[in-house]
């Protein structure tokens, strides 16, 4: 099978989906890059490379550039999605999610319920979120919490190529608003990926791994780290299971509740930030669902409760490290 | 190197595979092997299996430590008779990280059966007539991984993904046993011009048989293993199970309805069958072809294609197929295997394919 990168397979779905369905159209900030200026159009496919080609395959009335104003083009795209196009339109930091957060959280998100069901909000909200690039703390957070606490959103967080191909085609035919969010440390990582169009449905958790001693729940960029984890685990005998849920709304928790009982040692590694985040809402959820199976505390491994820092050095002890979730492992395995 | 000096290499299952981490050697050196005997256990990014010998020897020298990798086709140990001298052996350990292995290559291609292309994935540079290997349903090329580097010792071996499965093109329309096996005589034309040899497991058996009744002679022998079509019913609840399951815990149950060993089903295999379905396309393509070829009206047929084949035929079964069960005679019976035996008794399958294949040549 070939070996694409994250950007690549989601290139192609992107490519695929707007083959197939002439609704699909993409706007955002400098997608097709440099258009109405003097450099070259469409020179980087995008301040990431996920929308390279699409101009001059499909057309500048499909692939639009839009100016600075987060809140007039994601409030089009709810427009444009209530009316029957297929938007997919791209905030180029999820942090900047603050000045249009109006249109998805009392727009979008609320059309289906508020219209009594006769009305569809199919469009994609993507965005890069994360840190690890050097951005500081107005382009590197992990917000996913946020739209994961508002009811009529699906949130989506691929770790792989292959599930972010699956997911984002999954995402585009889909008929209610899906947050879909990169985390822009994979975008150069590789996988396979199939060449044929295909969907992977929503509240489906992966089953990375199957270990008996512990089960580790990461998500996006976390789960490599929990691979790694996992692998020096291993070398200690220690043997655990790894849970990507892949989507934070809806959420497998038949998948989650199955592997913690399995083991009863659980650690949730979680690059949000503590309070109110997935961790210690999955950590909840196992609690409240499988007490009688835990054999030790339920552990997080996140950030601590800052704003993500600019500097390298601090930045990179704000993630969470691959020691700390195998230090974490650890301790729940000892525990009597 | 005599023939009383055997390299142990580092197997390649399949195409991605380019190294392997030795998890455990089983055996001790000074230990005697028997062929059959489980003696290594290798573990990949994805897969663990326990490697079983193909030939008898007492294990002198292991060169690749337990927690170490090595690339795929090196060699990882050195069996030899007890009386070979251990300078020569440290000769030969001293050689061994130069030793070239073509074997451990794989390719991959896509090649045109009529307007729909099927991918291939091929092994081997030997002279000896090409191997054909037809998988079975719901299931793709990488069912063969256990046994395709070694059955390419001596001849290309062409593993065909079917229409609708692996990376090949989906068609509901391609799914009865002529269209099937009218696609796959196709790409066998551009594959294998001459003579060959040709297996096939389950559906891909019922197709071989069908396929090596229309290439008479060009056929020098033909190995079916599990076949459907035999008078054999396919157990309709793994068709059934298959087909319907969306989620990774009603996949699990389907799969393992193919194995013998409990716990053999891994989550990497659920993954890679549901992402087989949710090919666009490929749920209602599968459909059709568990309709059109695997019902229970088509428990028979392969014995009239068999009056027709003039190479001689080596049936194979696991003792333990919960899918098509084995016949109580005409078939050579695997014990401990299920209804995939070349994965779950692989050096039983290649001596066993080896030898029907060398004894027509």
């Amino acid at each position: 099978m070939p070996q694409k990168t994250f950007r690549s397979a989601l290139n192609e779905a992107l490519h695929q989906e707007m083959a197939a369905d002439p609704r699909v159209v993409i706007f955002g900030e400098d997608i097709t890059g440099g258009k109405g200026g003097d450099g070259e159009e469409d020179a980087w496919g995008g301040a990431f490379g996920v929308s390279k080609g699409l101009l001059h395959k499909f057309g500048p009335n499909r692939v639009l550039d839009t100016p600075i104003t987060e809140s007039a083009f994601v409030g089009a795209a709810a427009g444009a999605a209530l009316t029957g196009l297929r938007p997919v339109v791209e905030i180029m930091f999820v942090d900047f999610i603050g000045v249009c957060l109006d249109q998805v959280m009392n727009q979008a998100a609320k059309f289906r319920y508020m219209f009594g069901g006769k009305a569809r909000t199919p469009m994609v909200l993507r965005a890069t979120f994360g840190g690890g690039a050097r951005s500081a703390s107005q382009h590197s957070q992990a917000l996913y919490p946020i739209f994961t606490h508002i009811p009529g959103l699906k949130v989506v967080i691929p770790s792989t190529p292959a599930d972010a191909k699956g997911l984002l085609i999954q995402a585009i035919r889909d008929d209610d608003p899906v947050v879909f969010l990169e985390h822009k440390m994979l975008y150069d990582e590789m996988g396979e990926v199939p060449d044929r169009a295909y969907a992977i449905p929503f509240g489906e958790a992966r089953v990375v791994r199957e270990g008996k001693d512990a089960t580790i729940i990461a998500l996006g960029r976390m789960v490599g780290r929990a691979e790694e984890a996992a692998r020096i685990l291993a070398g200690e005998g220690i043997q655990v299971s790894i849970v990507d849920p892949r989507t934070t709304s809806p959420l497998d928790t038949d998948t989650i509740l199955e592997y913690a009982e399995e083991t009863g040692r659980v650690v949730v590694v979680d690059e949000a930030s503590p309070r109110c985040g997935m961790a210690a809402d999955i950590a909840a959820l196992i609690v409240e669902e499988a007490f009688g199976a835990l054999k030790a505390p339920i552990l997080k491994v996140t950030p601590p409760h800052t704003p993500v820092p600019y500097s390298p050095s601090l930045e990179e002890a704000y993630l969470p490290s691959v020691a700390r979730i195998v230090d974490a492992v650890r301790r729940v395995v000892r525990h009597a | 190197m005599t023939d009383r000096i055997q390299t142990v290499t580092m197997p390649k299952w399949g195409m991605t595979m380019t190294e392997g981490k030795i998890a455990t050697w089983l055996k001790e050196p000074g230990d005697r092997i028997e062929p059959g005997e489980e003696f290594v256990e290798i573990e990949t990014e994805k897969i663990t299996n326990v490697v079983e010998a193909q030939v008898a020897g007492t294990l002198r020298r292991v060169l690749v430590q337990p927690g170490q990798s090595a690339p795929c086709g090196s060699v990882i140990a050195i069996l030899a008779d007890a009386d070979v001298p251990e300078d020569e052996i440290d000769a030969i350990a001293a050689a061994a990280p130069e030793m070239v292995v073509s074997e451990a290559a794989m390719q991959e291609v896509r090649i045109d059966a009529g307007g729909m292309m099927l991918n291939v994935v091929s092994a081997g540079t030997g002279d000896a007539a090409p191997l054909i290997l037809l998988h079975g349903f719901a299931s793709d090329a990488a069912s063969w991984m256990f046994v395709q580097g070694s059955l390419a010792e001596a001849r290309r071996v062409h593993a065909i993904d079917l229409p609708s499965h692996g990376a090949s093109d989906v068609d509901p329309a391609v799914a009865s046993v002529d269209a099937l096996a009218d696609r796959l005589a196709t790409v066998i034309g551009t594959l294998a011009p001459g003579q060959m040899h040709l297996a096939g497991h389950s559906l891909g058996g019922r197709l071989a048989a069908r396929l090596a009744a229309g290439l008479g002679d060009r056929v020098l022998s033909l190995t079916l293993i599990a076949p459907a079509g035999l008078g054999q019913t396919v157990n309709q609840a793994f068709v059934a199970g298959f087909l319907a399951a969306d989620k990774r815990r009603p996949m699990k149950e389907a799969l393992q309805m193919l194995v013998a060993a409990q716990g053999a089903v891994t989550p990497e295999m659920v993954e890679r069958a549901l992402a087989s379905k949710r090919m666009d396309g490929a749920t209602e393509a599968l459909s059709a072809i568990a309709a059109a070829s695997l019902g229970t009206g088509q428990a028979t047929g392969a014995d009239d294609d068999l009056a027709h084949v003039t190479a001689p035929v080596l049936t194979i079964w696991g003792a333990e197929d919960r899918v098509i069960a084995a016949p109580s005679f005409g078939a050579e019976i695997i014990a401990d295997a299920g209804h995939i035996p070349q994965m779950e008794a692989a050096s039983t399958v290649v001596a066993r394919m080896t030898k029907h294949m060398e004894d027509t040549e």
